[in-house]
């Protein structure tokens, strides 16, 4: 059974418009920043959630422990439907689940000794004061590599390097016992050698305490080396998730392909030309319809929900990489291009008329990249040309050689 | 490396920069050399507070107040040391621009982004027409995969990546002979930070710049650059092609640096012990000797020379030849 599992979990933000627009009676923008998402973390493992700024992936861990309600779905902690308890019936799971955060620097107030902010969990509980909390910070300091422990309880955080302040905050973090911490990027903001020291050290805990973790992230390269199984998020929605070693050994989804296509290889010897997707992640406000990645995916077709402005991206790729004068021909065929929901409507320039439009969208269609695939009709209408992109629909997480992806190329 | 006959871009000789402190001056650049020909990419890396961006700022004039320098420095064969603050600033933008880490800071909110290129042009080039600079604002910014017609947007409406690509674009539409970039993709996503180092290299393949990329993330440079020089305590401790250093690297600093590095084949977790030391107070002898596997008597009295070694140079004891060593202190 899973020690930790969520069920379609959803998290949305209102951002509240402005003061006119309320006054107006205008709705305000919502943000769903975890949108359906399911996984199951057993016991005693490491579950990698990798994504890029913007994927969802720390509103997520945060949810999950409900330090931000979430709107909808399930979390089940060892059996329990946290979601459902009331505040005080909550307070008892909450020793038993923990956080350490990104930047250690922001963790800890500066105006606290180091002994005193270790030993703060246990005074807030009611578990111990005095001479025993701080004989207790005392012990988890030497735990996590802060030795001798003298030398860092009376210390300030500016007394600290980065690693040391990390090291800190994972005693804090683990004063209370808990038995399942959510590390949200534990060391993306330290440099290279001390990164090493703070995952030993998070894995040598895990092990000897038994811990499950939840390990966020967006380097790719740690996460292979931490984790035991693993989710690729992207705005909001898992595209990929499976045992690690198959995720990393055989990539499905092309938005996981791209990320680790991406990752950069310290040997030059592996140097190799890279196909990177153009784009970046799109306004979780309005994200793209049905599969989300579509409009970056250089195998996005009809049933991916391609609009027009996609086709307009996909003229523009097309003519970065055309001889000068087929570029000036095309661009003078086409002179106006105006995006319409799942239309485009194409007004003719100088070099030809709505037939020869016609006859160019036809053959895009034929020979085209995948994405001119997904035009369904393209029609005259009196001087402009419409052209009408097939419907899509939104993948579903499919089984791919023990990897749930969630992408048309696997049907 | 800059062969015979071709005047380096980039000049750097015995280069020290020094920030007062209460406990008195902090060298963060501790005398280093680098000299850097026309489209190439070098990568300067070391772990924060070694000094590597003091030595770019240094090398654009840009070091903040209270600040020193010395040495020599010379961009595209002008001594830059000898110019007046009026002539660096000529120099910068014309001959040698930088790309900073968070680009938004850079570019004024209320300014659409080809006035930007039309101000910086005209500032420098005041015989260029309005027309003429903001057609050169659009040949920039196709060439970076910034579309056209998105020119007359404010920076505000553009993401994270298109910002970077239009700093770029600021820093080379005059042509200049040296880009520096400070951690240009640190604060971007994987895939962005990928297609910026294309953008990188290819301003040094197709352009013939000179590219200085200043980064802890070695597999940045090993991606990106030709050569790279790896910067301990602000000294340069090793420097050659990147196939040579980042595969076979001489220094017992760079092989912790290197084999720390987590990348997609790693079997074991590797660091280096200790921590750098505090530069206002750094350790006699070879700077990295307190924290160094290889550590001799040597090491602890005496900096070592740099050394030839392949197709570059190392700092380190355990290149020079025993017979070569100097005599150990008479004791007492």
């Amino acid at each position: 059974m899973a020690f930790v599992e969520t069920r379609d979990l959803r998290t949305s933000f209102s951002l509240s418009g402005s003061f006119l627009s309320r006054l107006a009676g205008r709705p305000g923008v919502s943000i769903t920043a975890v949108d359906g998402v399911s996984l199951s973390v057993e016991q005693g493992h490491i579950y990698g959630v990798v994504g890029e700024s913007g994927s969802g992936k720390t509103t997520l861990g945060r949810s999950i422990l409900r330090l931000v309600e979430p709107t909808s779905g399930v979390v089940l902690f060892d059996g329990e439907d946290i979601l459902a308890l009331s505040p005080r019936q909550f307070r008892p799971y909450r020793r038993r689940m923990q956080i350490v955060f990104q930047d250690p620097q922001a963790a800890l107030s500066p105006a606290m000794t180091v002994g005193a902010a270790v030993a703060h969990p246990l005074v807030i509980h009611g578990l111990a004061n005095g001479q025993e909390a701080r004989r207790r910070a005392g012990d988890m300091l030497e735990r996590v590599g802060l030795e001798p422990a003298q030398r860092f309880l009376d210390a300030y955080p500016t007394d600290l390097s980065g690693g040391q302040k990390q090291r800190a905050v994972i005693a804090r973090a683990l004063m209370l016992g808990p038995e399942f911490v959510v590390a949200d990027e534990p060391v993306s903001m330290l440099d290279a050698s001390v990164r090493t020291k703070i995952l030993s050290l998070l894995l040598d805990l895990q092990r000897s305490l038994g811990l499950t973790y939840l390990f966020i992230t967006h380097d790719l390269a740690a996460a292979r080396f931490v984790c035991d199984s693993i989710a690729i998020l992207y705005l909001g929605q898992v595209v990929e998730q499976g045992p690690a070693r198959g995720v990393y050994a055989q990539p499905r989804h092309p938005y996981t392909r791209a990320l680790l296509a991406a990752v950069p290889q310290p040997d030059p010897a592996r140097r190799a030309k890279k196909d990177i997707p153009g784009g970046e992640i799109p306004d979780a406000a309005s994200p793209p319809a049905n599969c989300r990645f579509h409009p970056r995916c250089p195998r996005a077709f009809s049933p991916c929900g391609l609009e027009g402005k996609d086709l307009v991206d996909a003229l523009e790729a097309r003519w970065t990489g055309l001889p000068e004068d087929e570029f000036a021909w095309e661009r003078a065929l086409l002179g106006g291009l105006l995006p319409q929901g799942r239309r485009l409507v194409v007004r003719p320039g100088r070099s030809g008329g709505s037939a020869e439009v016609v006859a160019f969208f036809e053959r895009l269609r034929d020979e085209g990249p995948p994405a001119f695939r997904s035009i369904e009709s393209i029609a005259a209408v009196g001087p402009m040309v419409v052209l009408g992109l097939s419907e899509g629909h939104d993948p579903t997480p499919v089984d791919v050689g023990g990897s749930l992806v969630s992408c048309h190329l696997y049907p | 490396m800059t062969g015979p006959g071709v005047a380096a871009v980039l000049d750097v000789r015995d280069l020290r920069v020094w920030y007062a402190t209460p406990r008195g001056p902090l060298l963060a650049v501790d005398g280093i050399d680098l000299s850097l020909g026309a489209g190439e990419c070098l990568g300067l890396v070391g772990e924060s507070g070694c000094g590597k961006s003091s030595l770019g700022r240094a090398i654009l004039g840009l070091l903040p107040e209270g600040a020193g320098c010395d040495g020599v420095l010379s961009v595209a064969g002008v001594a830059v040391m000898s110019l007046s603050p009026h002539e660096r600033r000529e120099l910068r933008g014309e001959q040698v621009s930088l790309i900073f880490q968070e680009p938004m800071s850079r570019l004024d909110p209320l300014m659409r982004v080809e006035d930007h290129f039309v101000e910086m042009i005209t500032a420098h080039r005041p015989e260029v027409s309005k027309q003429e600079a903001r057609r050169m604002c659009y040949e920039t910014l196709a060439s970076l995969g910034v579309p056209p017609r998105r020119a007359s947007q404010y920076p505000h409406e553009f993401s994270g990546g298109m910002r970077q690509r239009i700093m770029i674009g600021l820093g080379i539409v005059l042509r200049p002979r040296l880009v520096v970039a400070d951690e240009p993709t640190t604060a971007l996503d994987t895939l962005v930070q990928a297609q910026i180092l294309e953008i990188l290299r290819g301003l040094a393949d197709d352009q013939g710049i000179a590219v200085l990329l200043i980064t802890h993330n070695i597999g940045a440079v090993a991606e990106t650059c030709d050569r790279v020089a790896v910067m301990y305590a602000a000294k340069i401790v090793e420097v050659g092609s990147v196939d040579q250093v980042l595969s076979r690297p001489g220094h017992p600093y760079t092989q912790g640096l290197v084999a720390s590095v987590i990348h997609l084949q790693s079997e074991t977790l590797s660091s280096i012990p200790g921590s750098p030391p505090d530069l206002a107070d750094p350790p006699a002898g070879c700077r990295f000797h307190p924290r160094c596997p290889h550590v001799m008597d040597v090491c602890r009295t005496t900096e070592p020379p740099p050394v030839a070694v392949g197709d570059g140079t190392v700092a380190c004891w355990l290149h020079v030849p025993v017979g070569s060593h100097p005599a150990p202190h008479p004791s007492g």
